[in-house]
């Protein structure tokens, strides 16, 4: 489970250094879009299409990292009254719940990825089937979700038990991370 | 399954702490394997495409954009540009929070950036001034709610998108109602001072140099909220480009004010990344739950039985006022604006409601729900900073309800305060 964590934290990394380059190369190409329309009089017809596609991948990226450092947006108020071996039992019902969604998103999105790979994106330079596009970004996310989600039951299930469960199990980003005092939303 | 069964099982959901996005796929699966004609594979099929749409882009831009604008001194800046202006006045450092709220959320689409970079300033400079814990918390919370108000907002993008408004139209819309709630706020301030209800030290007015000076160091930042509303006014570039520009330009800034380094500029897309991760997971389980009320014919349903209870506008307005406002306190906006936009924006068009004034009249309503108990979000933040009882909290923000409640008013029933901007300039 050690090399697990390893692993998953290492996947983390990169997928938060990759979402934030994406961010940066979205930002860039729109500029770069408004600059050729105003100044050269000559729109990149592409843009709209690709930045999307960076915009689902920035989300894929983000949301299975959200996954590993459990920050998905979630309403935790009801938990706070409750004693903490109801605590775990309440996050492994959550985790069951979560692995139902994720089991039956890898189940059928290959399916919708074929059906939507029979038309295609129409102005990027080298063109994109709609399966790839739209859904395969999600289904890479959702299987990383699925693995994080197991690594999860595990502990829970220990900790259960009444086994011994080491304090940093929970997954963080590290050398990332930076400190805010405040958390707030949108 | 009955509709109404698969938006109870969502709250259920929601409330026993599964994350939000997977309550929506849960329950829509769930719905359609209890009998109804459709493949569950349909679900899948419609999460990916949920997220193709331009005017969403805007919102990872202009997060981006205040976590930029937010990290660096920026925010110190517009700090001490408000602390020259307002400072002086009976309240003192209660209208500096709020004017600074005010050209902040001119900036920033995220009330994270906020929090994070000038909420922190602003606490520790009431502190440090011997403001009352509570009076300061409360006011924080309450001038946070302007953010999402005045534009760039995240909210508000995401209720264009979900109810299929013009963006740049709400965008404009949002600055009357943003500058006026704090207005609001800011009598509020000075009569709870005037009355001695709060005892606070008040400043004397700094010299017209160092005023000027202050002005001098946050002009760039003042150009921002300039800058979008001519950019949204002109047309010369939608929100989504608005976005990436006003990103440009506070890069540029932060490399000019030698506040933002590589490091922080890495930091900044990474807390980006990280937001729009989070965030458009919800939007993701839009797509599917829009497109399950849509073939139900829920909207249709839901209109025929409004019309019936009451053909009255007025009415109407005021049921869904109740309703968000106890839908706030108990729920995260983002949560109530993905079941309700879909369902009351048809609703409201009905009855011949402008959507841009229904846009701005179910935001206030969320913001004020925020602020509310038991489970009013900005609340919870506040408390986790200062360590107050909830009790102590409720208690120190109760003075803002009564203003807040007119400003709902005001807003509910004069849609011309909403409407009158994007009709001057909206085409």
């Amino acid at each position: 489970m050690r090399l697990l964590k390893k692993l998953l934290e290492g996947i983390m990394r990169i997928e938060i250094l990759l979402g934030a380059i994406l961010v940066m190369v979205m930002v860039f190409t729109m500029v770069l879009e408004v600059i050729m329309r105003y100044i050269f009089n000559n729109s990149i017809i592409w843009v709209q299409e690709f930045v999307i596609f960076t915009f689902i991948w920035i989300v894929m990226l983000g949301g299975s990292a959200a996954s590993m450092t459990q920050t998905h947006v979630t309403i935790t108020t009801f938990s706070q009254f409750l004693s903490d071996r109801k605590k775990t039992m309440l996050q492994l019902l959550v985790s069951f719940i979560i692995i139902g969604v994720l089991v039956y998103l890898v189940l059928n999105l290959p399916a919708s990825i074929a059906i939507q790979n029979k038309t295609s994106t129409s102005s990027m330079p080298i063109n994109i089937a709609k399966g790839h596009y739209y859904s395969t970004p999600l289904l890479v996310a959702v299987i990383l979700m699925l693995v994080t989600e197991f690594y999860y039951v595990y502990y829970e299930l220990r900790m259960l038990a009444g086994k011994t469960v080491p304090g940093d199990y929970v997954l963080e980003l590290r050398h990332f991370q930076r400190k805010r005092d405040l958390e707030g939303q949108l | 399954m009955n509709f109404t069964w698969l938006i109870v099982f969502i709250f259920v959901a929601v409330f026993l702490e599964v994350p939000v996005a997977f309550s929506f796929i849960a329950g829509t699966v769930l719905y359609l394997l209890l009998g109804q004609n459709f493949p569950i594979t349909v679900v899948a099929g419609r999460l990916g495409p949920a997220l193709d749409s331009f005017p969403l882009l805007a919102l990872p831009l202009f997060i981006f954009a205040g976590n930029l604008l937010g990290g660096s001194g920026i925010a110190r800046r517009i700090f001490n540009f408000a602390n020259s202006s307002v400072g002086h006045i009976p309240g003192g450092l209660g209208h500096v929070n709020v004017l600074s709220s005010i050209v902040f959320a001119g900036m920033s689409g995220v009330a994270m950036a906020d929090a994070a970079g000038l909420g922190k300033i602003e606490m520790e400079e009431m502190q440090r001034h011997g403001y009352p814990v509570p009076f300061s918390a409360a006011i924080t919370a309450a001038s946070a709610t302007i953010g999402p108000i005045i534009p760039p907002s995240g909210q508000m993008v995401i209720i264009a998108v979900l109810a299929n408004i013009a963006l740049d139209k709400l965008f404009l819309a949002g600055f009357i109602p943003g500058v006026m709630l704090g207005g609001f706020l800011m009598v509020t301030i000075y009569f709870m001072v005037r009355s001695g209800k709060v005892k606070v030290d008040i400043m004397e007015k700094e010299p017209f140099s160092v005023r000027f000076s202050n002005f001098l160091k946050a002009a760039p930042a003042l150009a921002v909220p300039f800058f979008l509303i001519v950019g949204l006014v002109t047309g010369v570039a939608t929100p989504t480009e608005l976005g990436a520009l006003t990103c440009l330009f506070a890069i540029i800034l932060g490399f000019v004010y030698k506040d933002l380094t590589w490091r922080s500029f890495l930091d900044c897309a990474i807390e980006s990344a990280k937001t729009t991760g989070a965030l458009g997971m919800l939007l993701l389980v839009a797509g599917p739950f829009t497109w399950l009320m849509g073939i139900q014919n829920v909207g249709m349903q839901l209109q025929a039985f409004m019309l019936e209870l009451t053909s009255s506008p007025v009415v109407f307005l005021l049921l869904t006022n109740v309703v968000l406002l106890i839908s706030g306190m108990l729920m995260e906006t983002t949560v109530i604006v993905l079941i309700a936009a879909p369902i009351m924006f048809p609703i409201a068009a009905s009855y011949g409601i402008d959507p841009i004034h229904f846009a701005m009249v179910m935001l206030i309503n969320l913001l004020m729900g925020t602020l509310t108990p038991p489970f009013g979000s900005l609340l919870f933040v506040m408390m986790n900073q200062t360590k107050l009882t909830l009790a102590k909290m409720f208690r120190a923000v109760a003075p803002f309800y009564f203003p807040y409640l007119v400003f709902l008013g005001l807003i509910t029933f004069i849609p011309s305060i909403t409407t009158f901007l994007p009709g001057l300039f909206g085409n």
